[in-house]
């Protein structure tokens, strides 16, 4: 973890309100699929707090790296106005990555399911390419509420990817969830890697558990250090603790050790 | 130039601390910033047991600030002394262990557990905070109770007494004036302003705690207003905190008086705040031919 003066490479509308933003990354840190960084958006006092974003990709040659927003408030707006160039306050790489889970179960004889909707679409996409480099084949799945939301230049043509509209403007007609549930192939062996809206991640996890197989889940929440500190990003646990820090513990839980409401 | 400041029987190197709540045990800013320039670290609350928090969310942002309901989250004093104390060994700057309960018995078991620990220099009585049921906020409104718990803490330590305040009351000055008298080293204040959000889609409180505490540049005004009544009412050194985002702001609350401050909030935003607050004290100094920190209460009557 550290805090440095990154550079724009470059920002790209990539659907509706959705930017891809390049920017160069420091020397001696190697962010993994997961793990995310926070972005102070401007030096006034009001938004206040650094923003929060996973990375989307990261080139260990070029050390760049990428995150994939959505201008959705007051900090958002700001960096959707961001040019090649301009200078990023960063503080990361910050939390767990997928990786840490990989390693642990290492099963790769299961199909790997990667599972993305909305803004949690960026660090599933990295996870996507970190898997494909480590010669696994994931199947990806992107589930957007309408076409004119699908970021279709950031998918890798060389990755299964299944996109899933709710009103069926584009691909399978359906949320995730109803794309699973219509695969057959999909019911056994399978470990699912999940980023997305809640009710997504829930669903997901529910469909882990009716399948008896094992989800991940990179979970979101307001955050204000970022790093573990002040307690305020926590999220409801099933453990022995009854709460676990987004930022620190997390942002990747085993979905059967999160406490769903 | 001499940056040092007393407080009871110690001194700090210089008057720049992190506030309580926003840093937890020094552990994870230390990996960001040199903890060894800090004036002091002001650690998160510990009580005697364990306590899990508030529900979530616990924040949320509003104009220039933060409003949050953590619920004093700590780990309890047994994984404060197996898990903490090892890395606060290893600290080179003064820690204020930050002491609060539901109970006088919670505050003082926290002192008669942590007493003969060398790493602890200081003790900050958080009397003040908005977010737990009992206690807390409760303590710290009432000044016969201030004094009554600040005499009984004094008769368990030697080590300095810094009395938290809260913002919360009609008049701070009565609220300081009776930790003075029950025997506290310093005053420290501002703890957060109650404050609230509600979300009008679902009509309810943002935060499930309703009513919590907001920081952040929203609040310095109302912190240095209080750390300028408060070093009028009292002898004893007041440490101003509330909204610290700059230097400036800082020099705000020593020209109001106090002679310590700490930052909180600012440091989400910035973690090498402090160090840039403590240089540009440093320069403002300089520029303006002062010698010592006292020297910044010479202006403002």
């Amino acid at each position: 973890m550290k805090q440095f003066i990154s550079t724009v490479i470059e920002l790209k509308s990539i659907a509706e309100d959705y930017f891809l933003l390049s920017f160069t990354w420091i020397p001696d840190s190697t962010p993994a699929a997961g793990q995310f960084l926070t972005i102070r958006t401007t030096e006034l006092s009001s938004p206040l707090l650094r923003r929060p974003f996973a990375l989307s990709s990261f080139d260990n040659k070029s050390k760049t790296a990428s995150i994939i927003f959505q201008k959705r408030g007051e900090g958002t707006k700001i960096m959707s106005q961001l040019i090649k160039g301009d200078k990023l306050d960063i503080m990361g790489p910050l939390g767990n990555s997928f990786s840490d889970f990989k390693a642990k179960s290492d099963n790769t004889k299961k199909k790997q399911v990667i599972v993305a909707g909305g803004i949690g679409t960026g660090p599933m996409l990295y996870l996507a390419e970190e898997m494909r480099e480590g010669g696994i084949e994931p199947l990806l799945i992107v589930g957007c509420r309408t076409k004119s939301l699908i970021p279709f230049s950031s998918f890798n043509k060389n990755i299964e990817t299944v996109i899933c509209t709710d009103d069926g403007s584009f691909g399978f007609k359906g949320n995730v969830i109803d794309y699973m549930n219509s695969n057959d192939k999909l019911t056994s062996d399978v470990t699912i890697y999940c980023c997305g809206p809640e009710p997504m991640l829930k669903g997901c996890h529910a469909y882990a558990e009716t399948t008896n197989n094992t989800c991940y889940v990179s979970l979101e929440q307001m955050m204000a250090c970022g790093i573990g500190a002040c307690m305020g990003c926590t999220c409801e646990t099933e453990g022995e603790k009854k709460y676990a820090r987004v930022c620190k513990d997390g942002p990747v839980f085993k979905s059967s050790e999160v406490k769903w409401t | 130039m001499d940056l040092k400041i007393n407080i009871g029987n110690i001194q700090l190197p210089n008057p720049v601390g992190t506030a309580s709540g926003t840093f937890g045990f020094g552990e994870e800013y230390g990996e960001l910033l040199d903890l060894s320039q800090l004036g002091a670290i002001y650690t998160k609350a510990l009580t005697p047991m364990p306590r899990d928090g508030n529900a979530v969310p616990r924040l949320v942002e509003t104009p220039s600030g933060i409003l949050n309901s953590i619920g004093l989250a700590n780990p309890g004093i047994e994984k404060f002394l197996s898990d903490k104390v090892p890395f606060l060994e290893t600290v080179k700057c003064p820690v204020i262990l930050n002491v609060s309960g539901s109970t006088e018995a919670d505050y003082k078991e926290v002192i008669e557990r942590t007493d003969n620990l060398e790493c602890i220099d200081a003790y900050e009585i958080n009397i003040s905070c908005p977010n737990v049921k009992h206690g807390g906020l409760a303590f710290g409104t009432d000044p016969i109770q201030v004094e009554n718990l600040t005499g009984k803490l004094r008769k368990l330590t030697v080590k300095p007494l810094i009395v938290k305040l809260t913002p919360n009351v009609t008049d701070i000055s009565v609220i300081a004036k009776a930790a003075e008298a029950g025997g506290a080293d310093s005053i420290s204040c501002i703890n957060t302003v109650r404050g609230m959000v509600i979300d009008t889609k679902r009509k309810q409180s943002v935060i499930p705690a309703g009513i919590s505490g907001l920081s952040g540049p929203a609040i310095r005004p109302v912190g240095v207003a209080a750390a300028y009544t408060v070093s009028r009412a009292v002898k004893i050194p007041v440490v101003g905190l509330g909204g610290i985002m700059s230097a400036d702001d800082a020099i705000q609350y020593l020209l109001a008086g106090a002679s310590a401050i700490q930052v909180g909030t600012g440091l989400f935003v910035d973690p090498l705040l402090p160090i840039k607050v403590l240089n540009g004290i440093q320069q403002y100094m300089k520029e303006n031919q002062l010698e010592k920190i006292s020297d910044f209460h010479t202006f403002i009557n």
